[in-house]
Formats: C-alpha cells, sequence, structure tokens
C-alpha cells in the first residue's frame, strides 16, 4: 500500500522537478494571441568553461561570438516555427546593424538590460507573476525597426568541462583557454532562457525557464506554454522550416 | 650482502614495481608532485600589456573616466545566477577600489559622469555605455587568450569611442570586467559534492563580494585604441594594494 503511494509521489516530485519554469504576466492569457508575430533578438550567452585557478573563464574569440550569437538565435527561432509560432525574419543581427549604429548601441542596451531582468526573474518569480517587471518605455524606440508584436529575448547558459580539465583543475594546474565549439549549445549542460516582451508596452509577458537541458529539453518545454485562445498549438504552419 | 652502484636496469625495474606503467597511477603520481609546486609557486599579482604607443611615452593619459564594470558569473562545477543585488554590490564595491587605485597613483579619474544615474536620461549615451559595456565584456575573452596582441596594437573599439569622449572629456577609459568566480579551495569542495553540490545548503550561499579577479582595460578616449590591459591575479577585494601596485608600472 505504501509503495503503491510512494511511486506515483515519487513520479509527481520528480516530473515537477524536471519540468519547465513558466513564468507568465497576469494578463498573458487575455494577451496571447496565435497569430502573433514574433521577433527574436541576437542572444546572449555565458559558458562557464572548468579548471584553471579562479574557477573557469570564458573563451570565444569575437568573430566565433557573433557565429555563436547568429546560431543560438537561429536555433531557437527554428525552435519556435516548430512548435508553431510566427517568426519575422528580422534577426537584428551586428552585420545588419553595422550601418546604423544607433540600433547597434539601443540593442545593446536592450540586451544588457534584459540579462538583469532575467536575473531579477529568477531570484524573486513573484514581481514576475505580479506583472511588475517591465522594460518600461524606451522599447518602444524599437518600433520603427520592427512590425513584430512581441520581441524575444534568449539567454543561454552553458557549462563545459572535459574530465581531463577536471582533474587537472582539481590538481590546481592552470590550464589554457580552450576554444569552444558552438555545438555544445546543443549539449546536455545548456539552459536556454527565453522572454517574450511586448513592443508596445515593454512587459515582459512570459519567462521560460525550461529546467530540461539542451535541445531537446527546450524544445519539450516549449510544448507547456500555453497559448491563449485559438492557438494552433504545436501545429506547423504552411512554409515553416522543419 | 652486495652492495653494488644502481643501475639503469635496476631503476626500471623499481619504475615497474611501482606500477607507473599504469596510467592512472601515474597520472596520480604526477598530481600529487605537481600539485605541491603549483600551489607553493609564488601568485603573480597582475600583468600589465601596453600598447606601444604607450610603452614609447608617447601617450601618458592622465584623466580618466570610468564606466560601470561588468560581472561575469561562473562557478567552477555549474553554472550560478548571480542575483541582481550581488551584482550591483559588486560593481558598486570595485568601483570604490578601483578609484581608490586610481587617485593613490595620482591620477583623476571620474566615476559619475558615466555611471548608470547619470546616463539614464540620455537615451543616446546610455546606449552606447551599453555597448561598449558589452564590447568590452567580448573583448576581455580575447584579450585573456591573447593578451600580447595589445602590446601590438591589435585591440581597438574603433572611433565609437570617441562621441563618448565628447561627452565625459578624458584622456582615457576605464573598462573593468569582474570575474566573479569561485575560489580554487571552494571549486574543489564543489568537484567534490559534483552536480549534488547544489544541494549542500552550506555550499549554496557563495560569497561573491569575496570573488572577483578584474580586468581592466584603458581605452584611448579618441582613437578606440587599448593603451592597456590589466589582467590582476589577485582577488581585488582581498589585497586590494595589487592593483596600485601594477598601476606604478605604466609609464607617465
Amino acid at each position: 500500500m505504501r509503495t503503491r503511494l510512494l511511486i506515483p509521489l515519487a513520479a509527481a516530485a520528480l516530473t515537477g522537478a524536471l519540468g519547465a519554469e513558466i513564468y507568465l504576466h497576469p494578463s498573458w492569457n487575455a494577451k496571447a494571441r496565435s497569430d502573433w508575430v514574433l521577433c527574436a533578438l541576437p542572444a546572449t550567452y555565458e559558458i562557464a568553461v572548468e579548471g584553471g585557478r579562479g574557477g573557469g573563464r570564458p573563451s570565444l574569440h569575437r568573430q566565433e561570438s557573433e557565429v555563436v550569437e547568429a546560431q543560438l538565435t537561429a536555433y531557437v527561432v527554428h525552435a519556435l516555427r516548430v512548435k508553431g509560432w510566427t517568426v519575422s525574419d528580422e534577426a537584428f543581427q551586428r552585420r545588419d546593424m553595422a550601418e546604423d549604429k544607433e540600433l547597434l548601441y539601443f540593442v545593446s542596451y536592450l540586451r544588457e538590460r534584459h540579462a538583469t531582468l532575467a536575473q531579477r526573474i529568477m531570484t524573486s518569480p513573484s514581481e514576475m507573476k505580479a506583472g511588475q517587471v517591465s522594460f518600461g518605455e524606451p522599447i518602444s524606440e524599437l518600433k520603427p525597426y520592427t512590425k513584430a508584436d512581441v520581441l524575444v529575448f534568449v539567454h543561454v547558459e552553458g557549462f563545459r568541462y572535459t574530465a581531463v580539465r577536471r582533474i587537472l583543475s582539481f590538481a590546481g594546474l592552470t590550464w589554457r583557454p580552450i576554444y569552444l565549439d558552438p555545438d555544445v549549445f546543443r549539449g546536455p549542460r545548456v539552459r536556454i532562457r527565453v522572454s517574450f516582451v511586448e513592443t508596445a508596452t515593454g512587459e515582459v509577458l512570459c519567462f521560460l525557464r525550461p529546467k530540461g537541458t539542451g535541445e531537446s529539453g527546450f524544445l519539450k518545454d516549449l510544448d507547456k506554454l500555453p497559448r491563449g485562445a485559438g492557438s494552433p498549438n504545436g501545429r506547423q504552419p504552411a512554409g515553416a522550416p522543419r | 650482502m652486495e652492495i653494488r652502484a644502481m643501475t639503469w636496469g635496476d631503476l626500471q625495474s623499481f619504475v615497474f614495481r611501482l606500477r607507473l606503467r599504469q596510467p592512472w597511477v601515474a597520472l596520480a603520481t604526477v598530481m600529487l608532485t605537481l600539485w605541491p609546486v603549483a600551489h607553493a609557486a609564488p601568485r603573480v599579482q597582475g600583468r600589465l600589456y601596453l600598447h606601444p604607443t604607450m610603452k614609447s611615452g608617447a601617450k601618458a593619459p592622465r584623466v580618466f573616466v570610468l564606466l560601470p564594470p561588468t560581472a561575469a558569473r561562473t562557478v567552477s562545477g555549474t553554472v550560478r545566477v548571480l542575483r541582481t543585488e550581488d551584482a550591483a554590490d559588486l560593481s558598486q564595491q570595485f568601483t570604490k577600489l578601483v578609484v581608490d587605485a586610481f587617485a593613490q597613483n595620482g591620477w583623476q579619474i571620474d566615476r559619475d559622469s558615466l555611471a548608470e544615474q547619470s546616463v539614464a536620461g540620455d537615451a543616446k549615451l546610455r546606449n552606447l555605455v551599453a555597448f561598449l559595456r558589452e564590447r568590452h565584456a567580448q573583448m576581455v575573452r580575447e584579450l585573456l587568450s591573447r593578451p600580447k596582441d595589445v602590446t601590438r596594437g591589435k585591440f581597438t573599439f574603433g572611433p565609437d569611442v570617441a562621441e563618448l569622449g565628447a561627452r565625459a572629456p578624458a584622456d582615457a577609459l576605464v573598462l573593468v570586467h569582474i570575474d566573479a568566480s569561485t575560489p580554487p579551495k571552494l571549486g574543489l569542495a564543489w568537484l567534490a559534492a559534483g552536480s549534488f553540490g547544489t544541494a549542500i545548503p552550506g555550499l549554496k550561499r557563495v560569497q561573491w563580494d569575496k570573488l572577483g579577479a578584474p580586468q581592466i582595460s584603458l581605452v584611448d578616449a579618441v582613437s578606440g585604441d587599448v593603451l592597456c590591459f590589466i589582467r590582476l591575479g589577485a582577488h581585488l577585494p582581498e589585497s586590494p594594494d595589487a592593483l596600485t601596485r601594477v598601476l606604478k608600472q605604466v609609464p607617465r
């Protein structure tokens, strides 16, 4: 009898522990529309590399980091499209913004602001659930550049180590930084944080913090995001890449 | 009992008996030998890399303006979130330490003109500061990988900086990036605990304020060239004089 009780309880606890954490703005259900046009900004990322004195240090060349940013963004855009969202092609990549410095600076500001807000949401989710987290007025400055209803901010946290690196770290030896393979982001030690921000008001409508890791974890957790009334809910729209 | 000198064969046989040919024994032996050596070595307080114009004395900035420091947060063994207030505290604490070190070297440093509160009202300036901070945080990765390229004058922020120089008059900008990473000892504890370390309450509270080895770049306010890159080996809050000592090496 006890076993019969314990197994479902343990399973429920495990599922709860592994499931996505979705923080929704109180007005999400009222505002969420299936025909929303989303626009993803270049992803920010943070990678910890095991080893060396004083902990790991990220080590990417600038060119590589731009590649990683573009790849991460493309990957999230693809995942959103697979799940039925309409995502515009405006990507605000650095090379696209090279001509327009004002836009480049503004996108930098927004990305930095998102990193701060993401920390705030993760440490005090109640603020998010109470609808108190917002980019504020400045986000409306992006309106001339995009027709999207919602901006998607992506922050990726990853961790990489090798067995050799771990042993050397244990021995207290400094280890030269390694150059990361962008594919590491699809690996098991990656956490993807996604925010949906309303372009008109700057309010963070949804913060998705999947507990599942890597590509499959993110795709699974994206399913749990409520879409509001009349949404296609996972149906692939015509023309979306597979 | 026969006494004779040790031959090469004897040594080989001794090593064989020690089972050093087995890889894990060999690895353990190397680790046990090198560990005390690595920890006994004197710790480098900081390294300074100078742009050719600084080294030759053609440029000698005297008036500086500080941008709000950026902080990366890495923990050996896992990725953790640095709480917003922690990041703000860390930024404030390092601002004070850096300003003090510059003042002790007789340099004038402006910490207020480009502070977050000061630029909040000016959207253009606010965005530019955010761009430069982000750019520096990315450039630090390159600077750490190839610091000697600073001495060849290869790193530059480009002419974007000039606009900032016009708003906050200074010879050079001071950009600070803090690696708020756990110290090695705590790293070992994390290592021992493995990924379950997060479940141990004692380890969960990482004292961020005691951490952080900053990387500091002095950037020409006109050309955007990285004039000087300082890679501090010591944790600044623990040894605040380390930066002062390193700054003394900058030619005037």
